[in-house]
């Protein structure tokens, strides 16, 4: 029976090539997008699983907040582990390290010399929370001494090549000698943050702080089995009350409870490890972490299409139901029962995603690198072994043989066998309500994802236009110039030197940095608990000038006054939140100035508000310090004035060069590295576009496909109508207008839907662009346009058949 | 074998009804060859259809075989028709898709005959109707004469106590309907009950009875034995030639 049905099917395909070529290609071009999303979604899911006991391992953060302004990191103060392990039965091991971006080495070895931005310093602990297989060394020994380093393979083989790495020396920062103890295995992409050296903690004076109000340590630490997190968290807490509470007391001069009272809040909370990468966004992240909104976003993406393409095969399949009506009367005429005819065109159903299944995995390879290039920076999917394709195939396999199985089965099957075998053809219904319906589904989603696009494009636009309160062109940003240490000076010279070279500053932080120093401010004179946290940025007398940033009153630091290292300048946002009039010239208190101690500063100036971190913030105050003549920072920012940018790098590498002993010399252009804060919004609109396509291209298919038929159906109607005087035109109109009216209905649904949903994510932008009736009038008009075209390919054809033909047809 | 009662037909549109077929009485004998005749739209074909179970009388009442159709519901109707019935079209109704060959097996198919009955049984009807040369071809790829052969075979296959003929030979020319007619003839004396629905007074010369149809209304019937098929063809030919 089955071989009848199949030989039926694949013969009737064959018969109407182009339309079961627009079917499954349709119904593929859907399913390629699930597999890739669906892929997608376990990778995410997947992230730090790696590690042995993964669900046992945590990460601790800190909430504090003073005054109303709440910091929220994931990191914890230098006596924390310690504590934990002695006064938390529960903790089986725990861990500290720094790294990442602060602290990246020049390592040595030899005459091999690389900058080295994965260089973390941990505790002797680190493998045991975090346990990994060693290709070679002893994990319980490899950092017990306070000089030993721990690399991965490709560390190793960049180093030492096919010499065995251990018990040689390397050294960072022409400092500091290490002596390789371990070599582990690359940590896996899906870990929420990748080292390639793992020196010892200890060399760093604050690791043995016994401050409990600085948080500069990234903890993590492994639970017993068994051990509840809630209650770990709960002891948390006392660990709080008990070593942190004396040491806020004496600071404010103040009682803890009396501190709480007035809204102060500083406790620690525990992140699952497997967590972090999809829900943790905090500042002082590792790396830059997915979003699980993302993955939600995606995956609804994928639903959606999902449903458009099975509407599309629905609709497609009754669409042809004129041309099988004929089999299906012959059929039940012969003997098959409803039940026999529902089981063959679910079968035949089946067929068609299975065809459509296994050219969706081809599509899907094929579209592969695009795919993870739009999902961002931290998917790589592999399609080619992967454990999960083969169920997710036979998930979608039967899933779509039923969804869109079902109606055309049941629709086909209750046909009467009647009408067909007197030799009705017009027995069939041309027009189906449901049918009807699902296009107008189709196009309700193709026109909100349109709208969505656009709202994002132009927010996009907005952003990248708005000004800023500084200028973001012409400067060129010089990288890891810590490294040159004191001769920063000298390199600064030598630049302003260059006649292309209008300015240059020292910084340690620029705009458009995921995160800032902050501190804690008080001013004189007022009382009670009056602290307030304002970020920090830390750069020279030349930031101002390189970056255009205008004043407000007073001035910025001048390089010959040694006193600035004691003043501040501040945004006029910060002097709003201070509640200072005429502030220049008055004093605050840096709660932590140098040493530890409460320092007095001046304020000598202040400048206009300028748009610091992404839109989606409102302005937040800031306080600018001065690095002297003996700080430095990590990059010198270099305002040009040339389009020769070629001689300029080259100006500048000579000029480092000279300076920074071999180092490699990297930079990057200020207006790109600030454009990445908006990488997020830049994916979600490049993800929304291609969906858009996408989903309007699976609607055009179908209306392709539904307008082919209805034109067929009405080959009699349309050659009356030529005999008796209609012109092409009109014919054309009269055929088109019965779809366009769909996609007008579709335009009154999308509107509203998409008003909402793009209002909603228009909100998380603190300064927004407006969306405005052009918007929508666009996307409706270019979706009517797109459907006319469609459908006018089809109308146009058949009215201008020769009514003769169409007439003998019958 | 068949008795109608009452049988009535008609399609509500608005408030009004509009009657196919009007309080039809109606018995058929087991090895009776009838012959429906009436003008075009006199609902003959609906009557043939009834008694096929492929279309619901909206009143009155069908026994078959003392069983009766309608209070049977649909999958027990289907299990009736696919045993007893056989059809025959005037436009063949083969399904394109499917060779000489598959056409004939996809009843056996759905009656659930075992795979090598089937093969026999297919082979036999291939030999009895003398159509094994075109056993791999396609309808399209036969003449009308052809297609009609194939479709009797179909119908036979089954070995079906009733066979219903919708003007078989409609769109044949007189040669290849004639071929037809002996074969129904043939089937007739070996037992088959046989209705045909038909224009022709020489197609309904080879029957025992002939009812007519007029605007649904049962008008008289001529009970046979009706001339022999030799006398009708002579009677054809004065018709066409006036």
């Amino acid at each position: 029976m089955l071989k009848n049905y199949l030989k039926a099917a694949l013969r009737n395909m064959r018969l109407h090539k182009g339309l079961s070529f627009i079917t499954i290609f349709g119904f593929a071009a859907g399913l390629a997008c699930c597999i890739l999303i669906t892929l997608f979604t376990i990778d995410q899911l997947g992230f730090d699983r790696h590690y042995a006991k993964a669900e046992h391992i945590f990460r601790v953060g800190i909430i504090g907040s003073l005054n109303n302004k709440t910091f929220i990191g994931p990191v914890s103060c230098a006596p924390m582990a310690e504590a934990m392990k002695r006064e938390i039965p529960e903790v089986e091991a725990v861990v500290r390290f720094i790294g990442g971006g602060r602290g990246a080495p020049v390592v040595r070895y030899q005459d091999k010399i690389f900058s080295e931005e994965r260089f973390y310093w941990a505790d002797p602990t680190f493998f045991d929370v975090f346990k990994t297989p060693f290709i070679k060394g002893n994990p319980r020994t490899a950092l017990s001494q306070a000089n030993n380093v721990v690399l991965t393979s490709s560390m190793a083989k960049k180093y030492f090549g096919s010499e065995d790495p251990l018990g040689k020396t390397i050294n960072t920062d022409n400092r500091r000698d290490l002596v390789v103890t371990g070599v582990v295995a690359d940590v896996p992409r899906q870990s929420h943050f990748h080292y390639d050296f793992i020196g010892p903690l200890a060399i760093f004076e604050n690791s043995r702080s016994t401050s409990w109000i600085g948080n500069n340590f990234y903890t993590y630490l492994t639970l017993r089995s068994g051990a509840s997190a809630s209650a770990v968290d709960a002891k948390l807490q006392e660990i709080v009350r008990r070593h942190a509470a004396p040491q806020f007391e004496m600071m404010f001069g103040v009682s803890w409870d009396q501190l709480r009272k007035s809204g102060a809040q500083y406790r620690y909370f525990l992140q699952p490890l497997t967590d972090i990468h999809l829900r943790s966004h905090l500042e002082y992240e590792l790396e830059a972490n997915g979003d699980i909104s993302t993955v939600y976003l995606f995956s609804l993406v994928a639903f959606g299409v999902f449903l458009l393409a099975c509407v599309n095969f629905v609709n497609l399949t009754t669409a042809r139901a004129a041309t099988r009506a004929r089999e299906i009367g012959i059929r039940k005429a012969i003997g098959s029962g409803r039940g026999q005819l529902i089981r063959q065109f679910l079968f035949e159903s089946s067929l068609t995603s299975f065809l459509a299944i296994i050219l969706a995995l081809a599509l899907a390879v094929l579209l592969r690198p695009f795919f993870n290039q739009l999902a961002g920076e931290n998917a790589d999917i592999v399609i080619q072994g992967n454990p999960w394709l083969l169920p997710i195939l036979l998930a979608l396999l039967l899933l779509s043989g039923l969804v869109a199985g079902a109606y055309p089965a049941f629709y086909l099957s209750s046909f009467r066998s009647v009408h067909v075998l007197k030799g009705q053809l017009g027995g069939i219904k041309g027009k189906s309500f449901v049918r009807s319906l699902l296009v107008v589904f189709q196009f309700t989603m193709s026109i909100a994802l349109i709208i969505g696009t656009l709202v994002i494009n132009r927010q996009l636009h907005y952003m990248q236009n708005k000004k800023l309160g500084f200028n973001k062109e012409q400067v060129l940003v010089v990288k890891k110039t810590d490294d040159l240490g004191k001769q920063v000076q000298a390199f600064k010279q030598e630049l302003l030197a260059n006649p292309d070279i209008t300015a240059v500053s020292n910084s340690a932080n620029l705009m458009g940095d995921q995160s800032f120093g902050d501190n804690v401010y008080t001013v004189p004179g007022v009382s009670g608990v009056a602290q307030y946290i304002l970020w920090t940025m830390y750069a020279d007398e030349g930031f101002m000038r390189t970056y255009d940033i205008k004043m407000a009153s007073g001035r910025f630091f001048e390089k010959e006054r040694q006193s600035d290292l004691q003043g501040v300048v501040l945004n006029e946002t910060a002097v709003k939140i201070l509640g200072l009039t005429d502030p220049v010239g008055k004093e605050l208190t840096l709660l932590i100035g140098p040493g530890g101690k409460p320092a007095k500063i001046t304020i000598l100036g202040v400048m206009k508000d300028f748009h610091y971190q992404s839109l989606h913030d409102e302005i937040r105050p800031l306080a600018f310090h001065w690095f002297g003549p003996d700080g430095f920072g990590r990059m010198v920012s270099v305002r040009f004035r040339t389009t020769n940018i070629p001689v300029l790098l080259k100006a500048i590498e000579n000029t480092w060069k000279r300076l920074a002993k071999g180092q490699a010399f990297e930079y990057e252009f200020f207006n790109e590295r600030f454009a990445a804060i908006y990488n997020a919004e830049q994916n979600t609109a490049r993800l929304l576009t291609a969906f858009s396509i996408l989903a309007i291209a699976i609607a055009c298919l179908g209306l392709l496909g539904l307008a082919t038929f209805a034109t067929q159906q009405r080959t009699k109607e349309i050659g009356i109508r030529k005999v008796l005087g209609a012109s092409v035109l009109t014919l054309s109109r009269l055929l088109s207008n019965e779809f366009l009216k769909l996609v007008l209905l579709a335009n009154l649904i999308a509107w509203p839907l998409a008003y909402y949903f793009m209002n909603r994510w228009l909100r998380s932008f603190a300064y927004r662009t407006s969306l405005g009736l052009d918007l929508f009038l666009l996307s409706g008009v270019l979706a009517l346009g797109i459907a006319l075209l469609t459908v006018s390919f089809q109308s146009v054809r058949a009215a201008r058949t020769n009514p003769v033909e169409s007439l003998r047809y019958e | 074998m068949i008795k109608l009662r009452g049988i009535g037909k008609f399609y509500s549109s608005g408030f009004s009804k509009t009657y196919v077929l009007r309080n039809i009485d109606l018995d058929v004998h087991s090895g009776e060859f009838l012959t429906v005749m009436g003008p075009s739209g006199a609902g003959k074909s609906t009557l043939l259809y009834i008694i096929g179970m492929l279309d619901d009388a909206s009143e009155g009442e069908y026994y078959f075989h003392d069983q009766a159709i309608h209070s049977l519901n649909e999958k027990k109707r289907t299990l009736i028709h696919q045993q007893h019935i056989g059809f025959v079209f005037q436009s063949y109704h083969l399904i394109d898709e499917l060779t000489v060959y598959e056409n004939l097996e996809t009843p056996l198919l759905y009656k659930k005959v075992k795979a090598d009955e089937r093969k026999s049984l297919v082979a036999e009807a291939l030999d009895r109707f003398r159509i094994v040369a075109k056993k791999d071809l396609f309808p399209s790829q036969l003449s009308g004469g052809q297609q009609q052969l194939v479709a009797v075979a179909r119908a036979v296959i089954i070995n079906p106590k009733l066979i219903l003929a919708d003007e078989p030979t409609g769109n044949l020319n007189s040669g290849q309907g004639q071929e037809i007619m002996e074969l129904f003839k043939k089937l007739n004396r070996e037992g088959t009950t046989i209705i045909q629905v038909t224009h022709s007074e020489k197609n309904a010369s080879y029957s025992d009875r002939v009812i007519q149809l007029l605007d649904g209304w049962l008008e008289k019937e001529e009970k046979g034995p009706v001339a022999s098929p030799e006398a009708k063809v002579g009677g054809r030919k004065r018709l066409r030639s006036s």
